[in-house]
C-alpha cells in the first residue's frame, strides 16, 4: 500500500488555509544557523470510543481536533511551542517566539525551498473512521451477550472500544516534508463473576493495532475471547497468595516481554545515556544481558500498535539490534541526541501529540525467538514461579530497578505447574536479571495490542513481544511465606 | 537565550478574548436550544495557557509554552446520551461536534440513570474561590530560580557521605492557567479561572558503584507559595544521596510506615474503593461499607474543597455541582462514598458533589513525626517511594515494589534494594496504628506518615 502527500494535505491546507510554501516559510521563520533542526509538526486527530455496561450501549464520545508543534533545536537546548490555531499568521508568531528560546541571533530568511515530497510504501494506511456505527453495535452487544450467558455467576460484562485516525505533515529546516496516516484500534472487555458468598473476582483481555476495522475482526473471534477471559475470572477466584522470596521464575511469551521494555528499553533510549543517568551510558560494547538474548526495537512491523511509517521527526522508522548476544550494540536516537552523541537516528523521535515534544521513544520492542521448550523450562525448576501474563511495570534508569506485577500466575513444584497464585510483584535490576537468563522459549508472540509507555508525562503506543524466559533468581513479593 | 516576556492570567486572558469567546458560546447556546430533539446538555469550554522550562548544567535546556482550547459537549436525547469534543474555538468545529454528539446521542441506548441534576442544584451560588493567582511572573525570573534550585541541589552538603559526586537532570519551573466556563440545560452559568505553580529539581548521586536517582516535586495555586528554594533544594539532596548503599533485608513480617512522600497513596486507595462506580458495579472489597468501620476510631477524614489558594480547591464537581466541605470518615466509619450524579441515582444516594473525588484532605494525627514512630518499633521499614501495579481493588489484596530504609531501634541502618511489599487491605487499614503530623505540604491530600504493625516483605 502507498501513502500520498495530496491524502493528507487536503486535511489541513482548505481549512486553515495554509498551503505547502505558507509551512516552509514558518519553519524558515524559526530556523536560525547552528541549529540542529527546527520542525513544525500539524497533526489531525480523531478519535472515537463506545462502551457497553449492564448490556447497554451507551456513552459514546467522539473527539476531534487539530494541533500544530513548533520545535527548534540548538545542541543541547529546545525551545517549544504548540497550539491549537493553525491559522499562519499565529503560526509565523510562534515560530519567532520559539527561536527566539534558544537563538538570540537576528533571524535571515533563507527563503527555505521543498526539497521532497516522497510517495513511499506503508506499513499502514487504513481508513478507520469509515466504519458502519451500527455494526460497531451489534458486535459489542454480542459479545456482551456471549459473556453473560457463559455461566450464571457472570455479573458484569465491561466493554470499551477505542479507534481513531492521526494526520500529519512534518515540515522540517532541510525542506523535506514528511506525513503518515495513523489508525488505531484497541478494545478492553472486563467480565466480574459473583460467587454464592457475593464476593467479585473479575478477568479481563485487551487487543488492538494499527488496522481498519476488517482486518481487526478477522484476527479474533467471540467465543475464543469469552473462553479466555472466563477462564481468568475463574483462576482469580481459586488464585491463593503468592509466596514471598527469591526463586527461579519462568516468565511467559508475549505481553511479559514488558519485562525487556523495563528492564532495559528505557535505559537505552538516548537521551538518557547522553546525559550520563542511565545505567547502560558506558556500556556499549559490553555484556549486559545473557549471551541468549538478542532484543530488537523495529517500527517497520505492520499492524503493530509501535509502528509508525514514519516518526514524529519525518524520519523513517527502522529495525534496530539493541543487544545481540547479551552485547549491547545501539541506543535508541532521535535527531537531537543522534546529533550531540554523533550518530545517526535511528527513527525513534516520538511524541504524543503535536502538543508534546518529540524525545527518544521505544516502538516494538522484543526479545528473539531461542530454541527451549517451555515444558522443558518448567520441568527445570523445583520451586518457583511461572508468571505467564503480566499488568504493567515501572523502572528507575539510574539504578536499573524494576518491578512488574504478575497478572496470571502459578506456583511450580517439583518440575510442574500447580496452584494459581495472586499478587505477585516481581522485583530486580535490569542488567542483573537478564543475566540471569538461562532458556530462552521457542513460542514467540508479539502481545495482543495493549502497550501503552510512559515517559516524562507523554504516552505513546507501543507493543512488547517475546517467547516464555527462564530467570535463575528473582524476588517474588508475596503474602505468604515461600 | 533572550525572552522577556511576562506571564499572568492577565497576560494569557484579557476583557477582550474574554468577550468575545463568552458571545460564541452564547450563541452556540442559543443554537442547542434550537435543536428539539436535545431535552438536555452541558458544555464546557476551557483554555489552558502554560510556560515551563528546565535547566541543566545552568543551560535553559528547554522551554515550552502551550495554548490549547477545547469544546466538549454532551447532550441527552431523553436518555440517551452522547458527548463530542473538539480543539479550538472556530464556529465550523463547534457546529461539526454538535451534530457528532446528537448522531451518538441517537445511536446510543436510553440509560435510565443518564439524566442532569434538577433545576433546584443550579440555583446556588456557586463560590468565588482563591484559585487563580494575579501574580505577573517574568520568564527570566523562572529561568533564575531553576538555576539557583539546580545549584543549591548540587552542592554537597557536608552531612553525606564522603566521595559522593551529585549529578544534576535539571530543575523545573512551570507556570499554568486554566480557564473554563461550564454551562448547562438546567441554567448552570460558571466561568471558573485557576492558576498552577510548579517547581520540581532532579539530582543523580553516586559513590563507588552506586548510582541512585531522586528528586523533589511541588505544585502550588500561586507562585509564592512554593516552597523556599534552599530548602526544597536540599530536601531533592537529603533523599538521592539518602539512597546510596542500597542493601537487600531478610524475607519475613515487618511494621511498615509509608513517609508523607507516599502516604496518600493509602487514602485516595481508599477513596476508589469507596467511588460510587465501583459500589453500583460491585467492583469493590469495600461493597456496602457505608457506616461500617474501616479505620481505627481515632480516625476521622475531612475533605474542603473551598480552602483559600487549596492546590486542588474547585468551586463545582464535574456534574457542575457545588462542592461542599465533608466528613468522610468519623471515628473510623465511612460515612459517605464519593458519588458522581450517575453513581448516585444508581445507588438511590443524594448527591454528593464528589464524583471528581475528595480534594483538599486532612485526617486525624496521633503522633508528632516519622522520628517519634520508629522509636515505638525495634525494627520496621520506611517506605519513601512504591513501584508497580499490584493493587487490586476488587479482591482487596496488594504487593508493590518499594524504595525504603530499614530502622532498628529509631536509628535509620540502610536503603533498601528489591523489596516488595504485600498485604490484604481489609484488615491492613483497620490495624493503622499511627498517622503522624508531618505532612509535607506537596499535594492537596495532607497525610503525614502512616504506621502499620505488619506486612509481608520479601526480598532475600
Amino acid at each position: 500500500m502507498t501513502l500520498n502527500f495530496q491524502d493528507i494535505a487536503e486535511r489541513f491546507y482548505n481549512p486553515w488555509h495554509l498551503d505547502t510554501q505558507t509551512l516552509l516559510n514558518v519553519v524558515d521563520n524559526m530556523y536560525s544557523p547552528g541549529m540542529i533542526c527546527a520542525d513544525l509538526y500539524l497533526e489531525y486527530n480523531k478519535r472515537h470510543s463506545w462502551s457497553v455496561e449492564d448490556s447497554l450501549f451507551k456513552d459514546g464520545c467522539a473527539q476531534q481536533g487539530y494541533g500544530a508543534g513548533l520545535r527548534a533545536v540548538h545542541g543541547e537546548q529546545i525551545g517549544f511551542s504548540s497550539t491549537s490555531d493553525l491559522s499562519p499568521s499565529l503560526l509565523m508568531k510562534k515560530a519567532a517566539e520559539t527561536r527566539a528560546f534558544v537563538s538570540a541571533d537576528e533571524h535571515k530568511s533563507r527563503r527555505l525551498e521543498m526539497h521532497s515530497i516522497p510517495t513511499y510504501a506503508a506499513y499502514y494506511n487504513q481508513e478507520i473512521l469509515n466504519i458502519d456505527l451500527n455494526e460497531i453495535k451489534d458486535l459489542l452487544l454480542s459479545i456482551d451477550a456471549a459473556a453473560r450467558a457463559r455461566s450464571p455467576m457472570v455479573s458484569q460484562v465491561l466493554i470499551d472500544l477505542v479507534y481513531s485516525q492521526s494526520e500529519c505533515i512534518i515540515v522540517r529546516e532541510d525542506g523535506r516534508i514528511g506525513f503518515d496516516r495513523r489508525p488505531l484500534i484497541r478494545m478492553n472487555v472486563t467480565m466480574l463473576i459473583s460467587d454464592e458468598s457475593g464476593k467479585t473476582y473479575h478477568g479481563y483481555y485487551g487487543f488492538g493495532g494499527r488496522y481498519d476495522w476488517a482486518q481487526w475482526r478477522s484476527l479474533w473471534n467471540i467465543p475464543d475471547l469469552i473462553e479466555e477471559i472466563y477462564r481468568l475470572a475463574c483462576l482469580e477466584k481459586t488464585a491463593q497468595p503468592a509466596p514471598s522470596g527469591v526463586m527461579p521464575v519462568i516468565v511467559g511469551a508475549g505481553w511479559p516481554a514488558v519485562l525487556i521494555h523495563e528492564a532495559v528499553g528505557h535505559g537505552i533510549e538516548a537521551d538518557f545515556n547522553r546525559k550520563k543517568t542511565s545505567i547502560y551510558h558506558d556500556q556499549r560494547g559490553q555484556l549486559v544481558a545473557s549471551p541468549l538474548c538478542t532484543i530488537i526495537d523495529d517500527g517497520t512491523v505492520t499492524g503493530l500498535r509501535g509502528s509508525l511509517n514514519i516518526d514524529d521527526e519525518g524520519e523513517q522508522t527502522q529495525k534496530t539490534v539493541l543487544i545481540e548476544n547479551g552485547i549491547l550494540k545501539n541506543y535508541l536516537f532521535d535527531r537531537q541526541n543522534a546529533a550531540l552523541m554523533g550518530e545517526k537516528t535511528t527513527g525513534n523521535g516520538r511524541r504524543e501529540s503535536a502538543f508534546h515534544c518529540p524525545m527518544p521513544r521505544m516502538t516494538n520492542t522484543y526479545l528473539q525467538a531461542g530454541s527451549d521448550s517451555v515444558e522443558d523450562m518448567i520441568a527445570s525448576v523445583d520451586d518457583g514461579i511461572y508468571a505467564a501474563n503480566f499488568e504493567g511495570g515501572s523502572v528507575d534508569i539510574t539504578s536499573g530497578q524494576f518491578v512488574f506485577s504478575a497478572h496470571e500466575a502459578y506456583r511450580i513444584r517439583n518440575g510442574k505447574i500447580a496452584e494459581p497464585v495472586r499478587g505477585a510483584t516481581l522485583i530486580g535490576i535490569g542488567p542483573e536479571v537478564l543475566k540471569q537468563i538461562s532458556m530462552v522459549g521457542k513460542d514467540f508472540k508479539h502481545d495482543p495490542g495493549v502497550g501503552t509507555c510512559v515517559k516524562n508525562g507523554q504516552s505513546v503506543p507501543v507493543s512488547v513481544g517475546q517467547p516464555a524466559v527462564k530467570i535463575d533468581q528473582l524476588v517474588v513479593g508475596g503474602e505468604n511465606e515461600k | 537565550m533572550k525572552n522577556d516576556f511576562i506571564i499572568s492570567a492577565r497576560s494569557v486572558r484579557n476583557e477582550h478574548t474574554s468577550e468575545k469567546i463568552i458571545s460564541q458560546l452564547r450563541n452556540f447556546i442559543d443554537l442547542i436550544n434550537t435543536r428539539s430533539e436535545c431535552t438536555d446538555w452541558e458544555i464546557t469550554y476551557s483554555e489552558e495557557d502554560s510556560l515551563s522550562l528546565t535547566v541543566r548544567n545552568s543551560l535553559t535546556e528547554e522551554c515550552m509554552q502551550s495554548a490549547t482550547r477545547q469544546l466538549v459537549i454532551n447532550v441527552l436525547i431523553g436518555a440517551q446520551s452522547g458527548t463530542a469534543t473538539c480543539l479550538g474555538a472556530q464556529w465550523s468545529d463547534w457546529l461539526e461536534t454538535l451534530e457528532h454528539a446528537i448522531g451518538i446521542a441517537q445511536l446510543s441506548q436510553p440509560d435510565p440513570f443518564h439524566a442532569l441534576p434538577p433545576e433546584q442544584y443550579f440555583s446556588q451560588p456557586i463560590p468565588t474561590l482563591e484559585i487563580c493567582s494575579p501574580e505577573e511572573v517574568s520568564f527570566q525570573s523562572l529561568v533564575n530560580r531553576a538555576i539557583d534550585l539546580e545549584k543549591i541541589a548540587s552542592g554537597l552538603q557536608g552531612h553525606h557521605q564522603k566521595g559522593t559526586r551529585l549529578q544534576s537532570d535539571g530543575a523545573s519551573i512551570g507556570a499554568d492557567f486554566h480557564w473554563i466556563v461550564r454551562a448547562n440545560s438546567k441554567g448552570l452559568w460558571a466561568i471558573i479561572p485557576s492558576s498552577s505553580f510548579a517547581q520540581s529539581v532532579s539530582l543523580l548521586a553516586h559513590l563507588d558503584d552506586y548510582h541512585e536517582s531522586d528528586g523533589a516535586y511541588e505544585y502550588c495555586r500561586r507562585f509564592t507559595d512554593l516552597k523556599n528554594i534552599d530548602t526544597f533544594a536540599l530536601l531533592a539532596q537529603d533523599r538521592v544521596c539518602g539512597k546510596i548503599g542500597k542493601k537487600k533485608i531478610p524475607t519475613g513480617n515487618y511494621p511498615v510506615i509509608f513517609s508523607p512522600r507516599c502516604a496518600r497513596g493509602w487514602i485516595k486507595h481508599l477513596c476508589s474503593a469507596l467511588s460510587g462506580r465501583s459500589q453500583y458495579l460491585k467492583s469493590t472489597f469495600l461493597l456496602d461499607y457505608c457506616d461500617k468501620p474501616i479505620l481505627p476510631q481515632w480516625v476521622n477524614i475531612s475533605d474542603n474543597p473551598h480552602s483559600p489558594w487549596g492546590k486542588s480547591s474547585y468551586p463545582i464537581d464535574s456534574d457542575g455541582l457545588v462542592t461542599r466541605p465533608h466528613e468522610f470518615i468519623v471515628d473510623g466509619v465511612v460515612k459517605e462514598y464519593l458519588l458522581s450524579y450517575y453513581s448516585a441515582l444508581r445507588l438511590n444516594r443524594t448527591p454528593n458533589a464528589l464524583g471528581d473525588g475528595l480534594k483538599n484532605v486532612h485526617m486525624t494525627t496521633n503522633i508528632e513525626s516519622l522520628n517519634e514512630i520508629v522509636k515505638k518499633y525495634p525494627q520496621c521499614i520506611v517506605v519513601d517511594g512504591v513501584m508497580g501495579n499490584g493493587v487490586n481493588l476488587i479482591q482487596g489484596s496488594y504487593s508493590q515494589g518499594i524504595e525504603g530504609f530499614l530502622y532498628q531501634n529509631g536509628e535509620k541502618i540502610h536503603p533498601l534494594q528489591e523489596v516488595t511489599i504485600a498485604t490484604t487491605l481489609l484488615p491492613f487499614y483497620q490495624s493503622l496504628e499511627y498517622h503522624a503530623n508531618d505532612a509535607e505540604g506537596d499535594s492537596g491530600f495532607q497525610i503525614g506518615s502512616l504506621a502499620f504493625p505488619m506486612m509481608r516483605v520479601s526480598s532475600q
